[in-house]
């Protein structure tokens, strides 16, 4: 059961948003919309929740069809992504809202809001006014607010993105616990790749108005279905490849077609990430580049190493190494061999 | 000139040009009020007008029934005019506000603009409306409403709430539209979502925010209608007497200047009163 989406879009007048999008959310499930701005997937979650009306397609909640009911009858609650707490209102109120809304005793909705306030840690706070509170209060105020109405599912519009990078890992680690713990379907917006890795069963990565790939984080992260994906999640070494009945060929070596590429002969891309290439001695049955070190960059826990391939002066291969004795022998003009295993190459078709 | 660079001003110089800034609010505003205050405690003697320190004005109004009659029934009859004006400018200002893109503003220029006319030209339109051949008389007859034109409309104390509540309008919509556009429209939003009908967000989000314009609109109103005497004495006829209007006559008709500036005074400190009221109640609403 859960949420389905069946060919739901979004025009405005002649603008296409969000163009045909099909997608089904489990119960209990982590899934984040992964894209730039504009992608459409705020959209979609205008949608779901009922603050925009889709041009056409439907949206069905347990088998039943929520399209044209309005917002205040649907199971679901969100949070905004500037909070949208009532400024004349206290937390409690606040947090109390939606009990009031459905008719609860007094008593019952003290009780309730002091449970909220307790599982997102403000249990010291009730009376203060939205106003009174840093980023990450409100924050908390606002996810506590849309937890108390015991929904079926929970929209977060991109709700870590006002806060500062310390606190944003908190909230993550917060969030994706809370999940666990009440076990409600989330549905996550962000525009943060990292974010989106770290918290989700799965990531819809959209791009133009349109779904480019549904999957796992691994999936997504290391079997990048098309261009756009490969080039959005994490960074990547990008070559021409051209695939042929039974090989791959790309400038810098050749690699058997895996069992899941359909045979060419037709172009591609091959991708590899950079903390895939290797710089220490090859491994067994790598593909093996000699390449000249052009800079090494040190960026903390990390290096990242810029590559020449010899055999290939136009083509730039980078690696990224956590080890900090193989990279201090690699000093700009050294000589080194890059290899790389031939399942660590992800084949993206150009499609699209 | 100090040797720090030319945008430094002498301190001297800058003490003049505080001096300029604070004379302007000290000779519009403080002055005449003074001068007004002071006056109130001057008398007549014949013809002239005397200096003196004695509260006999002030005694002289509290001790005839007839000024404080009038003085309480001007002040019901700003309250009319206030409340017509709150039931009739909230839902419009509302109304506009629901509106999307240019309809919202042509909507609100519409409703403003009585502002850009001549406060004289607005009560010489509503005279002719309310009159015995006015519009009013006109519609209600052809419509078969009356069956003669009627005298009602125009010089009494309805004319002058009706003719109030008209021109002071646009003051009221335009503070309560302002507050209600100051409303994120996330927060209606939210509502709705955490199950809020159209109703129970206007009574417990869209109200209470908008209280504070809605308070200053009806500030506005009761103020004017307060100060205003020439309705009054255009469309109220006999029986429209209001405090206004004796004001006037204390210094147009009786030449009784200083009784006329306690009268005045009364009737400031009285809407300093409401003002102070009414912020106070708007203050302790958090927005």
């Amino acid at each position: 059961m859960g949420l389905a989406l069946e060919a739901v879009c979004k025009s405005y007048g002649q603008v296409e948003v969000l163009r045909p999008v099909f997608l089904d959310v489990a119960d209990g499930e982590f899934l984040t919309l992964l894209g730039p701005s504009g992608s459409g997937k705020t959209t979609i979650l205008r949608l779901i929740g009922g603050f925009t009306q889709p041009s056409g397609g439907r949206i069905r909640f347990d088998g039943r069809d929520l399209t044209r009911v309005p917002t205040n009858r649907r199971p679901f609650n969100t949070v905004f992504q500037d909070y949208a707490l009532f400024p004349h209102m206290t937390v409690a109120a606040n947090i109390g809202y939606g009990p009031m809304i459905r008719g609860r005793a007094k008593a019952e909705i003290g009780r309730i809001v002091a449970e909220a306030l307790d599982t997102v840690g403000l249990g010291h706070l009730p009376e203060r006014y939205p106003a009174e509170l840093s980023g990450g209060q409100r924050q908390r105020v606002a996810l506590a607010r849309a937890i108390v109405c015991e929904p079926k599912l929970i929209l977060l519009d991109e709700p870590l993105s006002a806060l500062d990078s310390s606190l944003r890992h908190q909230m993550q680690t917060f969030l994706k616990d809370l999940q666990r713990r009440i076990g409600t379907t989330f549905l996550f917006v962000t525009h943060d790749q990292e974010e989106a890795i770290a918290m989700s069963d799965r990531i819809v990565v959209m791009n133009a108005g349109a779904i480019e790939q549904i999957g796992t984080p691994k999936d997504i992260y290391y079997a990048p279905k098309t261009r756009f994906v490969a080039e959005f999640v994490g960074d990547n070494n990008f070559l021409a490849a051209t695939i042929g009945a039974d090989m791959i060929e790309t400038p810098l070596f050749s690699l058997p077609r895996p069992a899941h590429v359909p045979p060419g002969p037709r172009p591609a891309m091959a991708a590899v990430r950079p903390e895939l290439v290797g710089l220490a001695a090859a491994a067994a049955g790598g593909l093996a580049v000699d390449c000249t070190v052009e800079e090494v960059a040190f960026v903390g826990a990390v290096s990242r190493v810029k590559l020449r391939p010899l055999g290939a002066p136009g083509e730039v291969l980078v690696a990224k190494s956590t080890s900090a004795h193989a990279i201090a022998a690699l000093v700009p003009g050294a000589v080194v061999t890059a290899s790389i295993r031939p399942e660590d190459v992800a084949v993206v078709e150009l499609g699209r | 000139m100090s040797g720090e660079g030319g945008a430094t001003l002498h301190p001297g110089l800058r003490l003049a040009a505080f001096a300029l800034v604070a004379a302007a609010p000290v000779v519009l505003v403080v002055v005449p009020i003074a001068s007004f205050v002071v006056m109130s405690f001057w008398r007549v003697d014949g013809p002239d007008i005397v200096p003196d320190a004695s509260l006999a004005n002030y005694a002289g109004f509290f001790s005839s029934p007839a000024y404080w009659r009038t003085f309480l029934s001007t002040l019901l009859l700003c309250a009319e005019v206030t409340a017509v004006g709150l039931v009739v400018g909230y839902p419009v200002a509302y109304f506009i506000w629901r509106r999307r893109g240019r309809l919202r503003f042509f909507l609100l220029l519409i409703f403003v603009m009585p502002l850009f006319m001549s406060y004289i030209v607005k009560i010489y339109t509503m005279r002719s409306i309310l009159g015995l051949n006015g519009f009013l008389n006109q519609a209600l007859v052809a419509s078969g409403i009356l069956e003669a034109p009627s005298l009602v409309f125009l010089y009494n104390r309805t004319a002058i709430l009706i003719t109030m509540s008209v021109i002071f309008l646009p003051f009221v919509i335009l503070p309560i539209y302002l507050s209600l556009e100051r409303i994120p429209g996330n927060l209606m939003h939210a509502s709705a979502d955490l199950g809020a009908g159209a109703g129970t967000t206007f009574r417990h989000v869209v109200l209470p925010l908008s209280l504070p314009g809605t308070v200053a609109g009806a500030l506005f109103a009761f103020v004017l209608a307060l100060g205003d005497f020439v309705t009054p004495q255009m469309v109220g006829g006999p029986s429209g007497f209001t405090f206004g209007r004796v004001i006037w006559s204390q210094f147009g008709l009786a030449f009784n200047w200083p009784f006329g500036a306690a009268l005045g005074v009364i009737m400031f400190a009285f809407a300093l009163l409401v003002i102070a009221a009414a912020g106070w109640a708007s203050g302790r609403q958090r927005v």
